[in-house]
């Protein structure tokens, strides 16, 4: 990956990668092709949903080349969360209180973690969540909130419903609140290990894997016309 | 659970399956997926070679060849678990055909270092690899295409396409393991190897030792040359099967740094590779062979040479020739064998008393001979001037006939059953003689005269006074053209034998027997093809002899060839490739090569290109009854 020094007229996506540039490390060429690309898709298990009291119980994260997914470089960790593990949650994701226990502190891992997504641009399904759960614990630590540009699954396939509404008017599908499992049973991806970090982090790199194959069909062929439509809210 | 889950699928896809779980972990761990919608080009020829073998997990592809004409062909289709882009990746110059995803598709990818490895250290997988694609890629319906130096260039190829034991000196020289260094290398000078195969005791090959020991071993570290070759040798023996490709050969080679390898067959010593035999493997061309034939003075030296032949065909399928090149070199070297045959003939005997004119006929006048086939071959000699002289011809040609009939016996080529050969007195006789066997077939078409004419009408001279042999065809394409009833008779003869499809477009079958389940490809398919090009040659008044020869004379000028020539000839092509592909497998497995297809062991393309070819056949034969009416019905 090479820096570049950003022309400053640009709008919103310069001043995305002028942040970005500014921090050491991670550095993206904004018209890099989507193939070129290196990403990091992501997912966190949450003990809850409010960013005040829950936090991270776990981090799964995938590499992808491009459209490619890198099946042995992956990221899995379990974290001791701050508060309880709330007994009725064990159910969902699988971790239980007495694991989460003895796994170490976000601090533990987080030098790990920045290295496996540095000078990637992260995916994420609703990753909004995700980042606000993470950059939350950054703080806590008092570190700087991620810097990578992120892109948003869900908000990419939504962009593509609508491409393809337009082209015909009598489509009935509606995509905006599609849930992870529905939008992976759409792409034909099994769904064998939900709500495992890791395994979710899977599925939505294989989602992501053919949103760009359908997105290349609309004219998304750099990663500056995927953060346009695809950047979350 | 990625990891396990990739793991699990390899395990079910061959040649992955035969790998260790460690292994298996390795390769999941390097493997990337990509997902290719439908309709996509996953990869293009002539684009950059790709960098990986690509294994489909779901999904299916189909796989085309784009010729120089610019003709796409479809090669075939694969599915899960099917891998593509193998060739491409170890031949690295460029991509060498075009994958198109059929339906949505997902891959595993794995990269090529870790695809060369596996070749290099896992011999179930170099096994499967190299058969199981070698065989699907370079020896089916389409390879005609790749003849260009598609896959590998020169050498290379031949590596991946040539066996060892095929390549490797038979010659062996072994000597026992208590025999003295000095001694040793007496063997080897005298005997003019550079290695030596040691034996035990038993007799069981322990060691080798080569010229290297002996600089290495012995005379840079001033070894006692009274010892014991055993304390010098190069033991444990490395080995290599001979079925096995030279490809298998070359890296064991590379790997153990060693110029000589001993190949086994059944356990047995079979002869020894060195790596001055892969560098002669250039020197397989039938030109190299066309050379050794030129050099040979007796039949003693002649009949090694010839019976490399079937050799030089394997090599040439294996490079990809089109059918009719490869039966059109075959006719070459057969021709130049029994012309060598013929002057060393000439030699023991004196010189003839009478002009006179070998020629062949059957499959050999049509140069259509694929493995050596029988003698069909015949003398003709200019008319004698005098009772004297017709008894000196007789007395010549005679034992002068009967001498070559040996001779290409011993270099191969088995008698006639049907004893159409120039030692029976029938078919060694003047011109005048032969012209009225033909005027008296013409003429009486007796099913024994029309037979007779099939076979003797596709002559043509291989040595001697060709003079004679063009007269007789003049006298043949003369008489023949005007003789309505006789050209009925070969008609009827041509659509007599029909194809084996069955009303339904299924194969017709014997229904038991030793060939259940199979049916006779040249009976049914490529005699019938040779039948409606000798007709139609014979109604045109065309000279040519070879099937596809006789297709091009006749084009513009016959209606049948108009109609359906290209079609003719791609069937033509492709039944005769199949037939070549059959009998050589055959071979390789040691067993005699026969005519009988089973389409139940065909490629899903096969089968349909040969239905296509036995459509074909039909209709035209459908079309000559038509043409001659009720007069030819069977």
């Amino acid at each position: 990956m090479t820096t570049v020094t950003m022309p400053e007229e640009k709008g919103f996506i310069n001043r995305l990668f002028r942040g970005a540039g500014r921090a050491k490390a991670p550095a993206f060429r904004r018209d890099t092709d989507v193939a070129e690309v290196e990403f990091v898709v992501i997912d966190t298990e949450l003990t809850g949903l409010r960013p005040r009291t829950d936090s991270v119980l776990s981090v799964g994260a995938i590499h992808m080349t491009g459209t490619r997914i890198e099946l042995g470089q992956s990221f899995y960790r379990v974290v001791r969360p701050r508060g309880e593990v709330p007994g009725t949650s064990v159910v969902i994701h699988g971790i239980t209180p007495t694991e989460a226990d003895a796994a170490p502190s976000f601090e533990v891992l987080l030098p790990e973690f920045l290295a496996f997504c540095e000078g990637r641009v992260i995916v994420g399904y609703c990753v909004n969540i995700d980042m606000v759960f993470l950059n939350g614990e950054f703080r806590r630590l008092g570190r700087r909130r991620l810097r990578n540009p992120v892109i948003d699954t869900l908000k990419l396939y939504t962009w593509i419903r609508r491409k393809q509404r337009d082209a015909c008017a009598f489509d009935n599908g509606c995509g905006e609140d599609m849930g992870l499992t529905e939008l992976a049973e759409k792409f034909g991806i099994p769904t064998a290990h939900m709500h495992n970090a890791l395994s979710d982090a899977y599925i939505t790199a294989q989602i992501f894997q053919q949103l760009l194959a359908l997105a290349s069909g609309y004219g998304i062929h750099r990663v500056e016309d995927l953060l346009l439509v695809a950047r979350p809210d | 659970m990625i990891i396990p889950e990739v793991m699990e699928f390899l395990r079910g896809t061959p040649p992955f399956q035969f790998l260790a779980d460690e292994a298996l972990q390795q390769i999941a761990l390097s493997l990337s997926m990509e997902f290719y919608p439908k309709d996509s080009i996953i990869l293009r020829q002539d684009s950059k070679p790709n960098a990986y073998l690509r294994i489909i997990k779901k999904g299916a592809v189909k796989v085309l060849i784009q010729s120089e004409q610019g003709e796409e062909v479809l090669v075939d289709y694969r599915g899960e678990r099917d891998t593509f882009g193998l060739w491409s990746l170890i031949g690295t110059d460029r991509q060498r055909t075009t994958v198109v995803a059929v339906e949505d598709t997902i891959c595993y990818l794995l990269n090529r270092e870790k695809v060369l490895e596996l070749l290099d250290t896992s011999a179930p997988f170099t096994e499967f690899f190299l058969k199981s694609h070698l065989s699907r890629y370079l020896d089916r319906t389409y390879s005609e295409m790749l003849s260009k130096s598609m896959f590998f260039g020169g050498t290379d190829r031949l590596l991946f396409a040539s066996q060892v034991g095929d390549v490797a000196t038979r010659e062996i020289v072994s000597a026992p393991e208590t025999v003295s260094i000095q001694n040793a290398a007496a063997i080897m000078a005298e005997e003019r190897v550079s290695s030596l195969i040691i034996l035990d005791s038993a007799g069981h090959p322990s060691g080798i030792l080569t010229d290297r020991d002996l600089r290495e071993k012995v005379v840079a570290r001033g070894k006692d040359v009274r010892l014991p070759v055993e304390h010098v040798m190069s033991s444990p023996l490395i080995t290599v099967e001979s079925r096995d490709y030279c490809f298998d050969a070359v890296l064991k080679m590379i790997r153990s740094n060693i110029h000589h390898i001993v190949v086994l067959r059944e356990g047995q010593v079979h002869g020894v590779l060195t790596n001055h035999d892969l560098m002669m493997l250039q020197g397989a061309s039938p030109l190299t062979f066309a050379k050794d034939i030129e050099s040979q003075q007796t039949i003693d030296g002649l009949m090694p040479v010839s019976n490399r032949v079937n050799k030089v065909i394997g090599l040439l399928l294996k490079e990809g020739a089109k059918a009719s090149n490869i039966t059109r070199i075959i006719s070459e070297l057969n021709d130049r064998i029994v012309t060598k045959v013929l002057s060393i003939a000439e030699k023991e005997h004196g010189p003839a008393p009478l002009p006179y004119c070998w020629f062949v006929f059957g499959s050999e006048g049509r140069k259509e001979q694929t493995f050596r086939t029988d003698q069909d071959n015949a003398i003709i000699y200019a008319d004698p001037a005098s009772e004297a002289e017709a008894r000196a011809a007789r007395e010549y040609f005679g034992p002068f006939a009967s001498f070559v009939k040996d001779a290409l016996l011993r270099c191969g080529f088995a008698s006639c059953p049907g004893n159409y050969m120039a030692s029976n007195p029938q078919w060694c006789q003047p011109y005048e003689t032969w012209a009225r066997y033909f005027t008296q077939w013409i003429h009486t078409p007796t099913p024994e005269a029309v037979l007779a004419s099939a076979i003797f009408f596709d002559f043509r001279p291989v040595y001697g006074e060709t003079g004679l042999a063009s007269r007789l065809r003049s006298h043949l394409t003369a008489s023949v053209k005007t003789q309505d009833m006789f050209l009925a008779f070969m008609a009827r003869m041509t659509v007599q034998t029909r194809p084996p499809l069955g009303f339904f477009r299924t194969f017709v079958v014997e229904k038991g027997g030793e060939h259940k389940n199979e049916f006779n490809l040249k009976f049914r398919c490529i005699a019938p093809l040779v039948d409606i090009l000798r007709l139609a040659s014979l109604e045109t008044g065309i000279e040519e002899t070879s099937t596809l020869d006789r297709l091009d004379a006749l084009r513009g000028k016959h209606r049948l060839v108009n109609e359906y020539g290209d079609e003719i000839r791609h069937a033509f092509e492709f039944v005769s490739l199949l037939r070549i592909h059959h009998q050589l497998e055959q071979i390789e497995e040691g067993i005699d090569p026969d005519n009988f297809i089973n389409p139940d062991s065909l490629s899903h393309l096969e089968r349909n290109t040969l239905k296509e070819s036995c459509q074909l056949i039909s209709q035209v034969q459908d079309s000559i009854q038509n043409q001659y009416g009720p007069a030819i019905r069977i």
